[in-house]
């Protein structure tokens, strides 16, 4: 007979760095476009995985030595190979006692209609705003969970002022992966008091100050995490040539929005991206490094 | 670190992984090594075998699709699989660690190909993107020896391997440094290349090689059709494999092969199947050299080759 313990000890054998198991009360009162319920009427929890990303990825990137190795081992494999296969496991194990388990891998490329952000990992995003509801009473497609609230609802974190989860064993160092089920597994509290305490290190590090008060500007952030930014070590006196804001882009002063930040993007062609879909990371995720070094430095990870 | 290296090597045999060999960092010739992470300690070197089977189609002129998308398989899905579980248990234990998987569409050298990938996908002078040389590496971590073609040659699968790294800072025991006694120098793989880009101490053409690796010669390409090239003066030296190509003639012909759908990742589709790789295989399977033995040879006939037409 299946059950929260079992679940736990095979996601850790299997890989997972970190199990929680929610209650899916948790996300009462959500958009019907982000509520596991809508994905699985009789869904009872949710489990969440956290996957580590080595954190010497981030330290070369940092040090301006490797770039490459962080985007396709550290995040496309990740998301793209690893936590499919692991989820396919998991789920068979649910589903081989009878209930049913609906994978929820990190949908990188959409977005649900009405959400106009992107996500900087990939090329491009596309947002689905021609979705229509096939029945009365249900959302638009596709429901997209919102994962920093289920790792929230399944006690392994809450995300900080930069909106990236950051977890007690591994900081922002990590990716995650959930399952909504209808098995009646005994649930983990959810997540108290973020490890965020708005140091503010995180908005200091990016070099496209992409963070303000109100989270990150995920357009903004797409931009310099391509590397528009001075100390990107592939930088050249070509880029922008000519154009009378290259000073103002290369300092991270100018504000881009949807269209600019798209505009831009095919200009921004240091490392490739195309056999994939996804972004090189030459900013190096400053902001997750920084709030790691703050953490640790803190002694809270 | 006896009992972690264990640990490790048992975590990395249930990804899949055939060999893992360790070297320590400070006897590593790439300096590349100390530059990405300066206080390593050993190089571990994480093999996983290319199924012979994956080279029996091409052998016997019947299959290519699946040789290419093996490769790609083991590069893109498991061996960073192993590589991150291997990171995994050394950050478990308290250590940093770096995986390194092969990335061919980043040379820091300003010219050049990697024959593997599609050449125009490459970025070329990247000098801060640090890219390690995979078989020096290998040969360090005490993985085998290179053979002629530059190829690394393994007791266990000949030329027949894939393989990544992980970089730490853990000091785990290392293994011993091949003497190398694998390749005799015979010359096999230069004779086998349908492109002649191996000259006689082994040096490859990587252009040539690229355009031969991705078919241009018609006697060992069966999707070629008849009027490829036919406006090039030099046609009949292109598809025999006797014409010496500049960069510039590589890149040229490379746009005129498209005579089978690239694999993904921009892995380009081979038609030579590595042929200087089958040839040293092949040889050292009949001098008995190889440790892992099958019930039949893997050449059970002559090599095939289509005509060429002029």
């Amino acid at each position: 007979m299946i059950n929260a313990e079992i679940i736990k000890q095979k996601a850790l054998e299997y890989g997972a760095a970190a199990v929680g198991i929610g209650d899916i009360a948790g996300f009462a009162g959500v958009s019907p476009q982000r509520d596991p319920k809508m994905i699985l009427p009789h869904a009872k929890c949710i489990i969440g995985f956290l996957f580590r990303v080595p954190r010497a990825l981030f330290r070369t990137m940092n040090e301006h030595t490797q770039f490459m190795q962080y985007t396709q081992v550290g995040v496309k494999y990740i998301d793209e190979d690893l936590s499919e296969i692991f989820l396919l496991k998991m789920g068979a194990l649910i589903e081989n006692e009878g209930y049913d388990a609906c994978l929820q891998r990190n949908i990188s490329n959409l977005r649900i209609k009405g959400d106009h952000s992107t996500n900087p990992e990939l090329v491009d995003t596309y947002e689905l705003v021609n979705a229509e509801p096939v029945a009365p009473g249900k959302p638009a497609p596709d429901v997209i969970i919102d994962f920093n609230l289920a790792a929230a609802v399944c006690g392994l974190g809450r995300a900080g002022d930069s909106g990236h989860l950051i977890a007690p064993k591994l900081g922002p160092f990590l990716r995650m992966a959930f399952i909504v089920t209808d098995a009646p597994l005994v649930c983990d509290p959810p997540f108290g008091a973020p490890l965020c305490d708005h140091c503010g290190a995180c908005a200091a590090a990016c070099p496209g100050k992409a963070i303000g008060e109100e989270g990150t500007d995920t357009w903004q952030c797409a931009v310099y995490y391509r590397g528009a930014h001075k100390s990107n070590p592939f930088m050249t006196e070509q880029f922008l040539a000519g154009d009378p804001e290259r000073e103002q882009v290369i300092e991270g002063e100018k504000h881009f929005d949807r269209e600019s930040a798209r505009a831009i993007y095919k200009k921004i062609d240091f490392l490739p991206s195309r056999s994939t879909g996804y972004i090189p990371c030459i900013c190096g995720r400053a902001c997750d490094a920084a709030c790691y070094r703050h953490l640790k430095e803190k002694g809270v990870l | 670190m006896k009992a972690l290296k264990e640990k490790l090597i048992a975590e990395l045999k249930k990804c899949g992984t055939d060999l893992v060999r360790c070297g320590r960092a400070e006897d590593m010739r790439d300096g590349g090594v100390k530059k990405l992470f300066p206080e390593a300690r050993t190089v571990i070197c994480v093999l996983f075998r290319q199924l012979r089977g994956t080279r029996r189609g091409i052998e016997e002129g019947s299959v290519y699709y699946q040789y290419t998308t093996s490769v790609e398989t083991v590069e893109e899905v498991m061996l960073p699989g192993a590589l991150l579980r291997g990171c995994w248990v050394l950050e478990e234990a308290g250590f940093e660690a770096l995986p390194q998987r092969r990335y061919q569409l980043v040379m820091q050298e300003k010219e050049g190909t990697n024959f593997e990938v599609a050449y125009d996908e490459i970025y070329r002078g990247l000098e801060s993107e640090t890219v390690l040389d995979f078989e020096k590496c290998a040969v360090d971590c005490g993985a085998g020896e290179i053979g002629l073609s530059g190829s690394l040659l393994t007791d266990d699968f000949g030329p027949s391997q894939r393989w990544g790294f992980i970089i730490t800072d853990a000091e785990l025991p290392p293994d011993e440094v091949v003497t190398p006694h694998l390749c005799d120098r015979c010359g096999e793989c230069i004779k086998a290349c349908p492109g002649h880009a191996l000259s006689a101490e082994g040096k490859r053409n990587d252009w040539q090689c690229a355009a031969y690796y991705k078919g241009a010669n018609r006697s060992k390409n069966p999707f070629m059709p008849p009027n490829a090239f036919e406006d090039d003066p030099e046609r009949l030296k292109i598809i025999s494999g006797e014409a010496d190509l500049s960069p510039e003639k590589a890149k040229e012909i490379l746009e005129l092969i498209r005579f089978y759908p690239p694999v993904k990742h921009a892995m380009v589709a081979s038609m030579c199947g590595r042929a200087c790789d089958t040839a040293c295989y092949v040889h050292l399977e009949e001098k008995g050299v190889l440790k892992r033995k099958f019930r039949t040879p893997f050449r059970k006939r002559p090599v095939w080759e289509l005509p060429i037409e002029e």
